[in-house]
């Protein structure tokens, strides 16, 4: 999201051709400026850059993030290739503004006769907060008739699943974040935990998924869930369960889910409405979103509106401009606007000059705070244009009543 | 081939069954988790400053709430900065409630920013923004800082770092 603090962007990508030297190499520099029309004019420069290098089965790439005048957030490193039926993907993190290397992972994955097996291994320097660790990890999955078997037995790591989402570095000035799938938990190795899942196990009406995790202090979990389970009277509800034992607990979790179909260009945005500790009490379907949507050839034209801005709010457009419940923005990490109530939009994907796509947005915001005319409180504007199969052109503005809140242009090239 | 294979894969799930049944040897033990409150470096970001303050690996399903300091005892101070220009802004869902900036010398301030969802156990809580008069520089006084869950208690056990350029941020711990 183009930041509210009236930082203007301009995105230029700079590539310098290079000579192949055996292998293929290609790459971007991505360089952003701020300028604020409204403030002081340039307010930021952000360089971003990524150059990757083909050799044979393997890529190597690197890839980092400067945010001048002075803050190298940092350099990453990756290696990703295969050969024969095992592949490879390496990567290494470093933070050169404190010239402290940050994290490493590699893994190594085959199929053989059905059987797919990974192994994970990563290691944390102590130049991370929560660090130092490292560890691996080996995930085998397979299937046998109609059940999945997925076997990760934990030596000092874990990998990232349906229930486990990795590990992400953060960069405490600026809030940047790296994300990658092997966290190691400890410093250290031997074995910590064995997670085994088995998928579509038939039980008369539906299928169960279970899962059993042993680590070293013992027993800490099996859980057994099924999800969709349709109650024949009222097709637009249906339950997802969950029922867990843990050593000294167990747990069972309803979560009924409104399934209201699709209605051509109208979508409402609902969930039901009852005590959140008590599932048994259902006290009604709260509406909190409404959208129209209605493509028109090229064109598209949506109109968002959200109905309960203390708990909902639209993502950005980096987020598909969807209504999203706040604690699921944060969770997943994506960006809202928490004041405005409506956007309409208008949006344009047509073929380019240049075996590329020209594409516009306009995105316009109201806000009830606002005392401009129907309550509009911004405009978002972007647009992408090809002049030529390499070389691309960008342009982005956001405006506030106040007047043009950033300007954002840019050139991409492919090399 | 086949067969082979077949074997291999069979071999590795007994390893595994049997890794799962020997268990620990002694070699597992979890560091302790220590709660940490994360001041950043001022990051110029154009003719501005800012200083974004975090939380890591907060206990009890995380902080819902964070007051620094108070009008009498606040807990933010200052470094060659216009007191004039600090703007504080929530992050990850956090909304400033009240805020309140005192020109000193020293230039000092205090606010309660509160989040009403799901608490946040690691990432940004708070930013804060101004313009400077020098190299600017903000502190926090840990004993006149707050944390509060949802539950509702304080968090208890917690340290301030200003030290750590990077940490991480885990979620999803079964």
């Amino acid at each position: 999201m183009i930041g509210r603090s009236g930082i203007a962007a301009v995105l230029l990508l700079v590539c310098a051709a290079a000579p192949a030297v055996a292998g293929t190499l290609s790459g971007e520099t991505s360089l952003w400026i701020g300028i604020d029309p409204l403030g002081a004019g340039l307010e930021a420069l952000d360089l971003g850059f990524g150059v990757d290098y083909t050799l044979g089965a393997v890529t190597l790439s690197t890839d980092g993030l400067l945010i001048l005048p002075g803050t190298w957030v940092w350099q990453g490193f990756s290696a990703v290739g295969r050969v024969g039926g095992y592949g490879l993907t390496t990567n290494v993190l470093f933070g050169p503004s404190t010239t402290d290397y940050l994290y490493a992972e590699a893994i190594v994955d085959l199929s053989i006769a059905g059987i797919d097996v990974a192994w994970h291994a990563a290691q944390l320097s102590d130049a991370v907060l929560g660090g130092p660790a490292d560890g691996w990890a080996l995930r085998i999955a397979g299937s046998v008739g109609v059940l999945d078997l997925v076997s990760i037995s934990e030596f000092g790591a874990r990998i990232e699943d349906d229930e486990f989402d990795g590990i992400t570095i953060v960069h405490a000035a600026t809030g940047e974040e790296r994300h990658y799938a092997t966290d190691p938990v400890v410093p250290g190795q031997g074995f910590t935990g064995e997670k085994l899942s088995l998928r579509g196990l038939p039980f008369c009406c539906a299928d169960i998924d279970t899962r059993l995790y042993f680590s070293c202090a013992g027993f800490e979990y099996v859980s057994f869930g099924v999800t969709g389970i349709e109650v024949g009277a009222v097709p637009w509800l249906k339950f997802d369960v969950d029922l867990t034992f843990q050593l000294q607990t167990k747990s069972l979790a309803l979560a009924p889910r409104l399934s209201l179909g699709e209605v051509l260009c109208v979508e409402l945005y609902a969930e039901l409405d009852g005590d959140a500790f008590s599932v048994l009490s259902l006290d009604g379907i709260r509406f909190y979103g409404v959208e129209l949507a209605c493509e028109l050839g090229p064109v598209t034209v949506r109109d968002v509106v959200v109905l309960d801005l203390n708990r909902y709010a639209i993502t950005t457009e980096a987020y598909g401009s969807v209504v999203e419940r706040r604690t699921d923005a944060i969770d997943d990490g994506h960006d809202v606007y928490p004041d405005y109530w409506e956007m309409f939009s208008i949006a344009y994907c047509g073929d380019g000059c240049c075996a590329g796509d020209l594409t516009f947005l306009l995105n316009v915001y109201f806000d009830e705070a606002s005392t401009s005319l129907f309550d509009w409180a911004m405009t978002h504007v972007e647009a992408k244009a090809p002049l030529g199969e390499q070389f691309r052109f960008t342009l982005g503005m956001e405006a506030l009543p106040i007047g043009v809140d950033s300007l954002t242009f840019g050139f991409h090239v492919d090399w | 081939m086949t067969w082979k294979a077949t074997r291999l894969g069979s071999i590795l799930l007994l390893v595994g069954l049997m890794l799962t049944l020997t268990a620990c040897f002694g070699h597992w033990f979890t560091p302790p988790q220590v709660a940490v409150l994360i001041v950043g470096p001022p990051v110029q970001v154009g003719g501005r400053y800012e200083v974004l303050i975090s939380v890591a690996d907060m206990p009890d399903g995380g902080v819902a709430g964070i007051q620094l300091g108070t009008v009498a005892q606040r807990a933010i101070e200052f470094a060659n900065v216009d007191v004039g220009t600090i703007v504080a802004e929530g992050q990850s869902g956090f909304r400033v409630t009240a805020q309140d900036y005192a020109a000193g010398p020293p230039v000092e301030g205090c606010l309660i920013a509160v989040y009403g969802g799901a608490p946040i156990v690691s990432g940004p809580v708070l930013k804060l923004s101004f313009e400077a008069t020098g190299v600017p520089a903000v502190t926090l006084d840990d004993t006149r800082i707050w944390l509060a869950n949802d539950t509702p208690t304080w968090i208890a056990g917690w340290s301030l770092d200003t030290g750590p350029a990077y940490y991480t941020k885990k979620v999803g711990t079964r």
